[in-house]
């Protein structure tokens, strides 16, 4: 098909359909091997799903890499299957990220079928997909693709003929980052302010409307069918011992090609970016690079040599992420940049914890001041100051993303900042 | 039909009237058959009634949950184990009535809820997509987050200010635009990404500012008309991508007042059968 982003290299397991909008039907779905592996799973007892997927060796894919399999076996093993939730995380609002909205726009039924085999393997009689609410387009895709389940009986009381009921509900958010955390998530499904939950209780405790829940990502339930159908071993024959299969990589920013490619994780990022995505736009140089979303550490050019797995990127000091990957060039302006994404965090941050609503509005406003002009030499350390008071300081990790890409653009773009200071102070550069 | 909306704009990116959404006339929306059909019987409905259309044809004076919004307000709440659960939703709905939410709509959600209106409030001014008062037909936002920033977010940013004759938040003079910058939409790929209403647009440069306003421009008066009650067949009404344009916007009895409630008539719902079937509704082709 005529989707704009293909690159030789790529393995494309959950993309495998992207711009197909046959794909999209409920008869298009099944002609390409859909629900069989629902079919599978339904058949099966609850933890042999679970064993299958803990085999499997997948990790979510909403940024923290926890193993899912693990995460499902949390779940209390009560067969009444009155009372659990299982909550499918389509809150993509990290900056840099944009595969969940693809996978929703496209294979709205490999989500919904990976959703109801989580449910099963859970024990949930209840799926509720939190989309946020400026996704309308997938938000309707994915209606549709649930009234043609409900319709074709796969879904609801009696799903796949299997005498299990589970019934599917999508939930549109309202406009809030912070609805991307869990338990955010949950306050918000149950219709209040998105903040975050002091955590344990853990959701598999005490989740969603007070019952055990589990909550995954788009794209981590997207894998589950391919992984039913095929075997854990399949699944690891891509990627890495400790981060096997495959994973979209959202590449952004100045790049010749961007767009989502899906390739195995440990991929190299340098290969990512100069041959995947055709290298830096219009001949230009690297400077930066962010490789898991505006909430990580970012990377100078000379760091990019690095394997895309979970460990190798967590060995170079920052994290994969989402694997949002933002590419920056060496006419960008980093302060600015740094400012915006500052910004971006003080507007969203939820306001509970007071390290984080007073440390993310005090960042913005002294980049602010840097960028225009009118720095002074103790801001470095000021801002590097209110960054460690932020870390590790409150309930959720909000305050620490926004800490982070300030503190390593200093660790690596100091003169940049002075530069800027210096301008500023035109007697404080004389000494 | 994906070239020819390519063309439009000449933006391979443009996402335009993408998906499901553009051969629905207002009617459509408006009505409940569309939104949330309840599958099997007596089962709670599975798909949303709830998508938080942002309609031209918006009263900000209307009674909320009436009629078929009577019908859609019931669907939602039966979807949750705990009443409260369909707040967001139900505060959605409000803003597709009355095209903003209000203290007074707040009180009203709060009402059918069984909450106090100061709770719903708190929980409503947290979320950023409830317009706390009136905005412009189209409400623009413009996202100038890090990965659109880097292409030129700013810049496609002002230039929607210019071409509004607008300043940030404030409704146009002839009330059809308000521009808003917007945080991360989720389309990094395409910068810059714009969302005006409902719809995405991707890949917008400066240049292209201009025709987009114009287009919008031209849809407004076209989409403000309430639509016929009698329908085209499914066939005709595939013109996926564009306005559909009523044959006789001004029918006897169509017209919509301020003293009558154009949503309180369950009449105005076209029948199940006007709706194309699903398998062949127009789909956006890879161009984004």
């Amino acid at each position: 098909m005529a989707y704009p982003y293909r690159h030789e290299r790529e393995t494309r397991v959950l993309s495998e359909h992207f711009g197909d909008p046959e794909a999209r039907t409920l008869e298009g779905w099944k002609k390409r091997g859909g629900y069989a592996a629902l079919k599978t799973a339904l058949g099966m007892a609850p933890n042999e799903v679970v064993d299958i997927v803990k085999n499997s060796g997948l990790r979510g894919r909403g940024g923290a890499g926890f193993p899912t399999g693990v995460k499902w076996s949390f779940m209390p093993k009560d067969d009444s299957r009155q009372s659990h939730y299982f909550l499918i995380n389509a809150d993509e609002s990290e900056p840099g990220a944009f595969k969940d909205r693809e996978l929703c726009r496209w294979t709205p039924h490999q989500l919904i079928e990976g959703a109801m085999i989580g449910a099963h393997a859970i024990r949930a009689k209840h799926v509720y997909i939190y989309i946020r609410g400026e996704f309308f387009e997938p938000a309707q895709i994915i209606g549709r693709a649930i009234e043609e389940v409900y319709a074709a009986g796969i879904a609801g009381p009696d799903a796949m003929g299997s005498g299990i009921s589970i019934d599917v509900t999508l939930h549109l958010g309202a406009g809030a980052y912070i609805c991307g955390e869990e338990t955010a998530l949950m306050n918000s499904l149950e219709g209040r302010r998105g903040q975050p939950r002091i955590k344990p209780p853990f959701p598999a405790v005490m989740g969603a409307f007070s019952k055990p829940t589990t909550i995954n990502n788009v794209e981590t339930v997207c894998a589950v069918p391919h992984i039913i159908t095929n075997g854990a071993d399949w699944y690891r024959q891509w990627g890495t011992e400790k981060s096997p299969g495959t994973k979209l990589f959202n590449m952004s920013g100045h790049l010749v090609r961007r767009g989502n490619f899906e390739l195995p994780l440990g991929f190299p990022l340098k290969d990512l970016i100069y041959d995947v995505c055709g290298g830096i736009r219009d001949g230009r140089k690297l400077k930066a690079v962010i490789p898991g979303g505006s909430s990580v550490p970012i990377l100078a050019a000379d760091e990019i040599d690095i394997a895309m797995d979970y460990e190798s990127v967590a060995a170079a000091g920052t994290m994969l992420g989402t694997a949002s990957v933002i590419v920056m060039d060496d006419q960008t302006n980093m302060v600015k940049q740094v400012r915006r994404m500052v910004e971006f965090y003080a507007h969203e941050s939820c306001g509970q914890c007071t390290p984080c609503r007073e440390g993310t509005q005090w960042l913005a406003r002294i980049l602010r001041r840097i960028e225009d002009g009118y720095g002074r030499q103790e801001d470095l350390d000021q801002l590097l100051e209110i960054g460690t008071n932020m870390t590790g300081t409150t309930i959720c990790v909000l305050s620490d993303s926004a800490a982070a890409p300030v503190a390593s653009s200093i660790a690596k773009f100091k003169d940049e900042y002075l530069a800027l200071i210096r301008r500023a102070e035109p007697a404080a550069a004389a000494v | 039909m994906s070239e020819q909306k390519t063309t439009v704009l000449g933006n391979p990116g443009f996402a335009g009237e993408t998906g499901d959404f553009s051969h629905l006339s207002e009617a459509d929306i408006r009505g409940s058959a569309y939104v949330g059909r309840r599958p099997p019987e007596g089962r709670e409905a599975g798909a949303a009634a709830s998508y938080p259309y942002q309609l031209l044809q918006k009263d900000p004076a209307a009674r909320l949950f009436e009629g078929p919004y009577r019908e859609r307000a019931e669907k939602i709440k039966s979807r949750y184990p705990e009443p409260q659960g369909a707040l967001l939703p139900l505060l959605n709905l409000a803003q597709e009535i009355r095209g903003h939410v209000d203290a007074e709509a707040m009180a009203t959600v709060a009402e059918e809820l069984d909450l106090s209106p100061t709770y719903v409030r708190g929980v409503a001014t947290f979320y950023t997509m409830y317009n706390k008062q009136p905005v412009g037909d189209f409400l623009i936002q413009v996202c100038t987050n890090v990965a659109c920033n880097l292409c030129g977010g700013d810049e496609v940013m002002a230039e929607f200010l210019k071409a509004a004759g607008t300043e940030s938040g404030e409704i146009s003079f002839d009330g059809a635009f308000t521009v808003i910058e917007a945080e991360c939409l989720g389309a990094c790929g395409f910068p810059t990404a714009v969302q005006i209403n409902e719809r995405y647009f991707e890949n917008v440069t400066t240049a292209e500012v201009p025709a987009i306003l114009e287009q919008l421009r031209t849809e407004r008066p076209i989409r403000r008309k309430p639509a016929p009650v009698d329908v085209k067949p499914p066939e005709a009404r595939h013109g996926a991508g564009k306005v559909e344009v009523p044959d006789d916007p001004g029918a006897p009895g169509e017209t919509v007042g301020p003293e009558s409630n154009p949503y309180a008539g369950g009449d105005r719902t076209p029948p199940a059968a006007a709706r194309p079937p699903a398998s062949d509704r127009p789909s956006s082709e890879g161009q984004g």
